[in-house]
């Protein structure tokens, strides 16, 4: 008998209505996906038989009458700091429904606790299924902005029975010269001064213009996944073909949803809600210190490291700092000072942020280059107008570094990566020194280890 | 319509029980929300109501819903059991034994009771 566990936690309910939608998608599923991206203990929707009052549509009209739709109610209990985080992004999705929130205590939160990826798993339990399609006529206007908004980096194009057809890529818009810098970027640069967002702007109206649909585009070579496929077939899938989401695809040719490398990583992940310090986002993990190590996912993550990661001083100029930056495999450049110390991080993103406003248009230009696979030389020219106080590595790098020691646990690695959102952790030693680097198909791969 | 009160309400303090569990978990063979049932009658809980979801995911982070027929057959089930805090103690030991997978909770609530006249 396992020992019942203690905690506070907090309830929180959403009152909504059947037919409500959020983004093309019944807004219940989209809830429910949001909050298993975010890492929730669990959610789950309940159907009402009768109700009013729920659902955004109905507070339209003063004529008193029951809801059309049946009433759904989703409850969603975690820790308090976690809900009270998600709660803006709730409301925003809600937009009007009743949210309530209450304490109550968990007495027990527990699954059979998982080592490695269990080959009777299957996809289908774990895939992604609410998710933003175009067809193959869609307008290729209307493809690019679905790209730039939806959660997924590859778009699946599906056709009137919802068959998958194939799937549009960052990369794909990129070879056909419709997007000008990777999707990223792209977020970044329209979400910045108003000149930056409007060359972006400027290129990509070009690209809305073009007669194309998604089928011309669109990449038909596609590898799917079949539903009742076990999650180690799909990870071996995954690290083959080096994609991040893939297809899976029933009877008839029928999308039915999507897995991404974070979906496979999430199914060692024990318990989100006792778990408090694997998503405080600076703090060093706890040295977990177990000689007898059992699985390979208690063993200590330096063991699954790279040791080639590109870096620079903090005196570092620019110009360097960029070379270094595109020709690293992991397209981040960490800054350490003369002992070896991590102080910051960059990728193109910090770039964009914090280079001089004046700069951002020929960074984006030199970006939008190597994206269509013309380099260039890059060097001096980028920054020298305007540089003023931007001239080094330090000006530009990201001083919030989500790290790993080197004796935490490949578990701890997997969920800080996952809790954080990264894509790569670098490995420290206890004086913060740099040991390598760790990223997610490097811990996926040690998954795949473990029988 | 008017409804002549014989007595003032009494409240008497208890326990909500929540008990989250997949349609598809077993106890003995029997499907565990079932078993969960029938033990709490044989302990003297006065009522349990089931609910079944419709979609969810809980500890195991695996999606069920029943959109896709691919994915529906672990649907989330949640059990609610209103008891006094006594009572609701008496029946945790075997309700934890029984769940290994799921998730329970406990929260305040006042249960009103009839008063004298």
């Amino acid at each position: 008998m396992s020992l019942l566990r203690q905690g506070k936690a907090e309830v929180l309910t959403i009152y909504l209505g059947e037919a409500d939608q959020w983004h093309g998608t019944s807004l219940a599923v989209a809830l429910v996906q949001f909050f298993r991206e975010q890492g929730c203990a669990g959610a789950t929707v309940t159907r009402a038989v009768m109700g009013y009052g729920a659902g955004s549509r109905l507070h339209e009209d003063e004529v008193w009458r029951l809801s059309s739709d049946a009433p759904l109610i989703l409850q969603v209990v975690d820790q308090p700091e976690r809900l009270h985080r998600l709660l803006p992004q709730v409301q925003e999705m809600v937009s009007g429904g009743l949210i309530t929130l209450h304490e109550t205590t968990v007495l027990k939160y527990t699954h059979a606790r998982r080592t490695g990826l269990p080959s009777r798993l299957p996809v289908r339990q774990i895939m992604e299924t609410s998710l933003v399609t175009v067809r193959p006529e869609t307008p290729i206007a209307q493809v690019i902005d679905t790209m730039l908004t939806a959660s997924f980096r590859a778009l699946p194009v599906v056709d009137a029975q919802g068959r998958l057809v194939g799937m549009i890529g960052t990369r794909d818009l990129l070879a056909a010269g419709l997007l000008p810098v990777r999707r990223g970027i792209a977020r970044a640069a329209q979400a910045l001064d108003e000149q930056t967002a409007q060359t972006l702007a400027a290129s990509l109206e070009q690209a809305r213009q073009r007669p194309q649909v998604a089928a011309d585009v669109l990449n038909p070579q596609v590898r799917s996944l079949r539903p009742e496929q076990s999650v180690r077939e799909a990870a071996q899938v995954m690290l083959e073909t080096g994609l991040r989401a893939l297809p899976v695809v029933g009877s008839a040719g029928r999308l039915l949803g999507m897995l991404t490398r974070a979906d496979l990583l999430q199914v060692v992940v024990t318990s989100p809600l006792m778990n408090s310090q694997a998503s405080s986002p600076t703090q060093p993990l706890r040295r977990t210190g177990d000689l007898a190590r059992s699985s390979v996912q208690e063993q200590p993550v330096a063991m699954f490291m790279h040791s080639d990661v590109a870096t620079v001083g903090e005196e570092t100029p620019v110009a360097e700092v960029i070379d270094a930056l595109l020709g690293s495999p992991y397209k981040r450049v960490l800054v350490v000072d003369q002992q070896q110390r991590v102080r910051g991080i960059l990728s193109d993103v910090d770039v964009l942020l914090r280079v001089q406003a004046g700069a951002r248009q020929r960074w984006l230009d030199m970006l939008a280059g190597w994206a269509r696979g013309k380099p260039g030389r890059l060097s001096s020219g980028l920054l020298q107008e305007g540089t003023g106080s931007v001239r080094v590595a330090r000006d530009l790098m990201n001083r919030e570094v989500v790290s790993v020691l080197a004796e935490t646990s490949v578990q701890e690695a997997i969920e800080r990566i996952l809790h954080t959102r990264r894509k790569m952790l670098p490995v420290l030693d206890r004086e913060g020194r740099l040991l390598g680097i760790v990223g997610r198909s490097d811990l996926l791969h040690v998954l795949l280890e473990e029988r | 319509m008017s409804i002549k009160p014989n007595s003032q309400p009494t409240f008497q303090p208890g326990k909500r029980v929540r008990i989250f569990l997949g349609e598809a978990h077993t106890w003995q063979g029997k499907p565990l929300h079932q078993a969960i049932l029938e033990r709490a009658w044989r302990q003297g809980i006065a009522g349990a109501t089931v609910l079944r979801g419709i979609e969810g995911f809980g500890p195991g982070h695996h999606l069920s819903t029943e959109r896709l027929p691919e994915i529906a057959e672990n649907l989330p089930v949640v059990i609610e059991i209103v008891e006094q805090a006594e009572q609701v103690e008496r029946f945790l030991p075997l309700l934890d034994e029984m769940v290994a997978q799921g998730m329970i909770t406990v929260s305040d609530v006042r249960i009103v009771r009839k008063g004298d006249a």
